[in-house]
C-alpha cells in the first residue's frame, strides 16, 4: 500500500498550462498517475499533455473521488487557489511555490484542518507513491527511483531529492514519499504523516528529514516512541546559528530545543536511529533492512493478513538495534 | 523585515490607537518647535533595546533635546546609521502595561499581555503574561478581549480600553501583513485612557508585494547578505571556510553537515533555490558575490529537477571564468551531463558526482 497518494488517487493541477505545470503534467502521466485535468481561470476547454483544461476545480473534480490538486500558482494566488480546491472537496492539495504570505498559510492550515484535507507546502516537492501515483515534482526516472517499503517524510524538497537518490542507490524502494513542505507555517506536520505510515500495511521503516526551527519534529518524537515501525532521522542545519534563517524561512532556530542537535537528542531518545549527516541515512536504513529483514517483512506479511502487531521482543530488538546505531 | 518605531506608530494612529504627540526630525531644528517639554528623543533605527545602546535620551528644555539631537544623528546602532529622531512629549502616566500580537509558527497567531513593561520580554516569567490565541478563520472576537482582561485588577474604563486596543491591533497585524506588532509599554493614562509609548514591528517578508508603502528595513545582517537579498536570494555568512552554494536550502545545511563530519568549516552559504534557476545572469551574480568573499574554497552542489541544469553552467561560467580559486562542482540532475561539458573554460574545477564525493573532495581541496 502506500499513503496520500495511490492508484485510485485522481489528480489535477491548478496552473497547467504555465512552463512548469506542463512539465509536471508530462512527468506525472509518465509515471502512470491518473491526471484528470487542470484548471486555468480564463482558458477552460484547452488541452495540455492530452487532458482537458477547466474554468474551476469543482469542474476539473466532478464525478471523482479522491481528488488531489498539485498548485503550480505562483506565491500571491496560491490562497486563492487552495482554498478553491477544498472547497470544492479536494482532500489533498499540494503547493508548489515558495515565500506564500505568511498569513495566507496560517489560513489555509486552519482552514484545510476544518475541511478534514491535508495541505503539502507552501513549498512542497509533493507526494510520490512510485508504481501509482505521483503528485509531486520528483522525475522517478531521473532519480531511479522504484516501489518498495521505505516511507519518507521530509520538510524540504532538495533533501528529498537527495534522500531518493540515496535510497535508489541502496536498492531500497518508497512506500511513500512526503515534502511536507520548507516555508515557516506549512499544512501539514511531521506526526501526521508519522500516524499515516504507522497504519500502512506495507511501510516497513520510515525515513524522517527534519531541520532546525519549531515544533514538527519535537512532537514527531513523541509520537516515534509509541511507534513499530522503525524510523530513521535526520535533522539537517546541525551548524545552523541562532536567530538566522538557513536559506527556509522555517529553519530559523530560536530556542536550543529547536536546534538540530536538539531535535536529534529527542528522537534519538524516543527511539529513532539518527544520523548525524544526509550520507549516514543509507547505511542505518541498510542496517535495519538486514539486522530485521525478516521481523519487518514479516510484519508487513502479518499485518496484509490482519494478523497481531510485532512482539515486544521484536519491537525492543529495533530499539537495541537503534542504540547500537 | 523591521519597521521603525515612528512608522509603526503612524499606522497604530491610523488604527485609532493613541501615540504621544511627537516629531520626526531629520536635522537639529533651528528655534522652538510644537512640543512640551520634557520629551524624549529616540533614534529611528530598526534595532531592539535603542536605550541600551543610546538611543533613547531624555530632555527637559530645549537646549537638552538640541543636544540630544545633534549627538544622536549620524551615530550607528547596530550598523544602522540613525538618519532621523523621533521626539516625543513624555506622557503623564499611572502604570505600564506590555502588549503584543505575534504570529508564531506552531501557535498561530498569539496575543500577550502582562501588567508591567519590560525591555526584557524574552527573560521575563511566563506566568504574568495572560497568553491567548486567536483563530485566523474567526479573527479577534469579543469574547477574546473579555479573556484578555478578565482576572486583571484593572477599573473597567481600563479593561475596554486595553480590550479595544488589543482587537485594534488584531486588525492592523492582520491588514499590514505583520510577523510581530508589540506596544511595549503601553501607557495607561490617569483618565483611563491608554497610549502606545513605544512600540514594534515587524513585517512579513513574502507579504512585501503587497505592501509597498510601508518603508521596512532588513534586520540584522551582513553587507554580503544584504547584497544577496537584492537578488531575492538567501545568504548567511558565518566566517572564512569553505562557501557553499545549493540548489536549495534543505541540502545546503545537509552539505554543511557533511562537512562538519569531516572536520571542515562552513564559512558563507547561498541558497540559490527555485525562484532564479531560470536566470543564469541571477545565478552569476550570486557566485560572483561568493567568490568576492575569497574563500578557501567553492562548493557549488546542484541537484535540478524540473528547469535544465543548462542554466546554472551558464551561470557558472559566467561568474568563474578565469578565477583560479579552488573549486568543487556536483551538478545533477535535468541536463547535467550536457551542462558540464560547458565548463571547461573554468580552471581549477573539480567535478563530483555524488554528494558524498563533493564532500569529499572539498576535504581534500581544503587539506
Amino acid at each position: 500500500m502506500s499513503i496520500l497518494v495511490t492508484e485510485r488517487t485522481s489528480v489535477i493541477i491548478q496552473g497547467i498550462t504555465g512552463q512548469v505545470g506542463r512539465s509536471i503534467a508530462e512527468k506525472m502521466i509518465k509515471d502512470g498517475t491518473r491526471l484528470v485535468g487542470g484548471v486555468v481561470p480564463g482558458k477552460g476547454g484547452q488541452s495540455v499533455a492530452g487532458v482537458p483544461v477547466y474554468e474551476s476545480v469543482s469542474e476539473a473534480a466532478d464525478g471523482y473521488d479522491a481528488v488531489a490538486s498539485f498548485v503550480v500558482a505562483p506565491a500571491r494566488f496560491v490562497l486563492h487557489a487552495a482554498l478553491e480546491a477544498l472547497q470544492a472537496g479536494v482532500k489533498l492539495v499540494v503547493v508548489y511555490a515558495e515565500g506564500v504570505p505568511t498569513r495566507d498559510s496560517l489560513f489555509l492550515r486552519r482552514y484545510s484542518g476544518c475541511c478534514g484535507a491535508h495541505v503539502l507546502g507552501p513549498n512542497s516537492a509533493g507526494a510520490v507513491s512510485p508504481g501509482k501515483c505521483n503528485v509531486s515534482d520528483l522525475d522517478l526516472g531521473l532519480l531511479g527511483m522504484h516501489p518498495g517499503t521505505i516511507g519518507v517524510v521530509s520538510k524540504s524538497g532538495t533533501l528529498t531529492y537527495e534522500v531518493a537518490l540515496l535510497l535508489s542507490d541502496s536498492g531500497l524502494g518508497c512506500s511513500t514519499v512526503v515534502c511536507l513542505g520548507s516555508d515557516e507555517i506549512v499544512g501539514t506536520s511531521h506526526v501526521d504523516m508519522l500516524r499515516e505510515f504507522e497504519q500502512d500495511e506495507e511501510t516497513t521503516a520510515v525515513v524522517l528529514l527534519g531541520e532546525p526551527g519549531g515544533r514538527s519534529e519535537l512532537v514527531a518524537a513523541e509520537y516515534v516512541r509509541s511507534m513499530e515501525t522503525p524510523v530513521v532521522a535526520y535533522i539537517s542545519g546541525h551548524n545552523a546559528p541562532l536567530n538566522k534563517p538557513m536559506g527556509h524561512s522555517g529553519a530559523i532556530v530560536r530556542i536550543e530545543a529547536e536546534s538540530a542537535q536538539g531535535k536529534t537528542d529527542l528522537l534519538y531518545r524516543n527511539g529513532a536511529a539518527c544520523a548525524t549527516s544526509l550520507d549516514g541515512i543509507p547505511g542505518l536504513l541498510e542496517k535495519i533492512v538486514r539486522k530485521m529483514g525478516p521481523v519487518a517483512q514479516q510484519q508487513g506479511a502479518d499485518r496484509r493478513a490482519g494478523e497481531s502487531r510485532p512482539t515486544a521482543t521484536q519491537l525492543n530488538a529495533w530499539q537495541d538495534m537503534t542504540l547500537d546505531a | 523585515m523591521y519597521l521603525v518605531e515612528s512608522t509603526t506608530k503612524e499606522l497604530l494612529r491610523k488604527t485609532g490607537i493613541a501615540t504621544p504627540h511627537g516629531l520626526v526630525m531629520e536635522s537639529c531644528p533651528v528655534g522652538p518647535v510644537s512640543v512640551r517639554f520634557p520629551v524624549v528623543v529616540k533614534a529611528q533605527v530598526p534595532v531592539w533595546r535603542r536605550a541600551e545602546q543610546g538611543g533613547v535620551v531624555f530632555a527637559d528644555s530645549q537646549g537638552a533635546m538640541e543636544r540630544a539631537i545633534e549627538a544622536m544623528l549620524g551615530t550607528e546602532i547596530n550598523g544602522y546609521t540613525v538618519r532621523t529622531v523621533l521626539v516625543e512629549e513624555k506622557a503623564d502616566i499611572t502604570t505600564e502595561l506590555f502588549l503584543s500580537i505575534s504570529l508564531e509558527r506552531d501557535a498561530g497567531y498569539i496575543v500577550m499581555l502582562a501588567e508591567h513593561s519590560t525591555e526584557h520580554v524574552e527573560e521575563m516569567d511566563r506566568g504574568g503574561f495572560t497568553i491567548l490565541s486567536i483563530d485566523p478563520v474567526l479573527g479577534f472576537q469579543d469574547y477574546l478581549g473579555r479573556a484578555l482582561v478578565s482576572g486583571r485588577r484593572f477599573s473597567d474604563p481600563v479593561k475596554q480600553a486595553v480590550q479595544d486596543t488589543a482587537q485594534r491591533l488584531f486588525e492592523l497585524h492582520k491588514s499590514i501583513d505583520a510577523r510581530l506588532l508589540e506596544i511595549n509599554p503601553l501607557g495607561v493614562m490617569t483618565d483611563g485612557r491608554v497610549v502606545a509609548l513605544d512600540a514594534k514591528g515587524v513585517v512579513d517578508e513574502n507579504a512585501q508585494y503587497r505592501q509597498p508603502q510601508l518603508g521596512v528595513t532588513a534586520g540584522s545582517a551582513s553587507a554580503f547578505e544584504r547584497a544577496l537579498t537584492t537578488f531575492g536570494i538567501r545568504a548567511v555568512e558565518m566566517g572564512t571556510g569553505v562557501a557553499i552554494v545549493t540548489s536549495g536550502a534543505g541540502l545546503g545545511m545537509a552539505t554543511m553537515d557533511s562537512l562538519r563530519d569531516r572536520r571542515v568549516e562552513a564559512g558563507a552559504f547561498v541558497d540559490l533555490g527555485p525562484s532564479v534557476f531560470t536566470d543564469s545572469q541571477t545565478i552569476a551574480s550570486a557566485i560572483r558575490a561568493v567568490r568576492d568573499l575569497d574563500p578557501p574554497v567553492i562548493l557549488l552542489n546542484f541537484y535540478v529537477q524540473v528547469v535544465s541544469a543548462m542554466t546554472i553552467s551558464a551561470g557558472i561560467r559566467s561568474a568563474l571564468e578565469g578565477w583560479t580559486g579552488k573549486l568543487v562542482v556536483r551538478l545533477k540532475g535535468k541536463d547535467s551531463e550536457k551542462a558540464l561539458n560547458t565548463l571547461g573554460a573554468v580552471a581549477n574545477m573539480e567535478i563530483a558526482d555524488t554528494y558524498t564525493e563533493a564532500c569529499d573532495k572539498v576535504k581534500k581541496a581544503m587539506a
